[in-house]
Parts: C-alpha cells; sequence; structure tokens
C-alpha cells in the first residue's frame, strides 16, 4: 500500500470525518424536555394570565420585548386604577418568563443554555405575534406588527 | 511494529469518540430550541391557531 493511503492516515480521516458528521448533526439530536412539573405549571400560569393580558397587547399599552419579555409601551390612556392591575400582571408575567426559561435550561441539564433560550424565545413569540401588536426591537424602538 | 499500530488505532479511535460525545452537547441547539418554544407558545397563546394571528411557521416579524 502506498503511503498515502497508510492505515494511520486513513483512521485520522474517518476519525476527522466522524467529528464533522456529528457537528452537523449536533443541533438536531437533543430534543428539549418541556413537560416536567414546573415547566407546566409556568405554562398554565401563563395561559390564565394571557387572558388579562390580551386586551392590552391588542390596544398596543403593553408589547413584547426582543428579550423574551413584555413591557408598557403607551399608558397615556390608562386610568390609574387599571394600571396599577396591568403592572402588576407585567411584573408576574416577566417572573413567569424568567423562571420558564430558567427550568427549561434547568431541566435539561444545561443551565448555561439560559440566555439563548431566552433569546429563542424572544425571536418565536415576536414570530407567533398576531397582526397590529406592538414589539420592541432590539435596538428599543417599537414595531407594529 | 503491530502493537505500536493498534495503540495508535485505539489511541484515535478513543480521542474520536470522546470528541463527538462532547461535540454534542457544546453547541446550543437552536433548531430543537425553536420547537420547544412553538410548543410552549401553542399552551400558552391556544389562540394562536386563529387566522388573525401570524402562521406558527412564520420567521419573518
Amino acid at each position: 500500500m502506498s503511503p498515502v493511503f497508510s492505515s494511520g492516515r486513513i483512521l485520522l480521516l474517518s476519525a476527522a470525518l466522524l467529528i464533522v458528521a456529528q457537528l452537523a448533526s449536533a443541533q438536531e439530536e437533543l430534543e428539549f424536555d418541556i413537560n416536567t412539573p414546573a415547566i407546566m405549571l409556568l405554562q398554565k400560569s401563563m395561559a390564565n394570565r394571557f387572558l388579562q393580558l390580551k386586551p392590552h397587547l391588542e390596544s398596543g399599552s403593553v408589547g413584547l420585548t426582543h428579550d423574551g419579555a413584555i413591557s408598557w409601551r403607551d399608558d397615556a390612556l390608562i386610568d390609574a386604577n387599571t394600571r396599577v392591575m396591568i403592572d402588576s400582571l407585567i411584573n408576574e408575567e416577566n417572573k413567569d418568563r424568567a423562571t420558564l426559561y430558567r427550568e427549561i435550561a434547568r431541566a435539561n441539564r444545561r443551565p448555561e443554555w439560559e440566555p439563548e433560550l431566552r433569546s429563542t424565545f424572544g425571536k418565536r413569540w415576536i414570530a407567533r405575534l398576531p397582526v397590529g401588536w406592538f414589539y420592541r426591537n432590539a435596538g428599543g424602538l417599537w414595531e407594529k406588527k | 511494529m503491530k502493537t505500536r499500530k493498534t495503540l495508535l488505532v485505539a489511541v484515535v479511535l478513543a480521542t474520536a469518540l470522546t470528541m463527538t460525545g462532547c461535540v454534542s452537547t457544546l453547541f446550543f441547539p437552536a433548531k430543537s430550541a425553536e420547537k420547544a418554544a412553538d410548543k410552549i407558545i401553542d399552551n400558552i397563546w391556544p389562540a394562536a391557531a386563529k387566522p388573525e394571528f401570524a402562521k406558527p411557521d412564520a420567521k419573518k416579524s
């Protein structure tokens, strides 16, 4: 056998190909576990709160942010009592969202993925946003879907 | 000479296997994360199936 095709070189080439193939498929392999009791509970809590938040998201008083949270957009036409109620909803929602991202990372034994999960959720919330609702982009500007 | 070759084979294979094991957990699986996010959003925003909402696979805002 020619030295160019020595068993050592073939072996090294095979190992390199194995690593490249693994790199290419790494993203597709892991399926996130999102069925833990904590994650299910958070979803339920957020689904219930969504019913209360929906009118304010529709009116544009509240909008989504690029980093997977929600925020006030315009409170000009909101009376003081309603403002307190919406404030509380926003705070609770953002608390649940932060816990959700942390829980998914923790449940999948990759706590260091929390920022990436938050960012992914931010993008997906905005992608799924109904027409006419508002979101704040990464530059801090509000945009209408 | 034969023993040396066998040792080389073992070392290369062990290294490759260890590296492939590590690689699968090094990179954030973005596609899987999007899939998980969509499932959760579906559960939280059940009305997202309605026509006035953006389509689930719409990635552009």
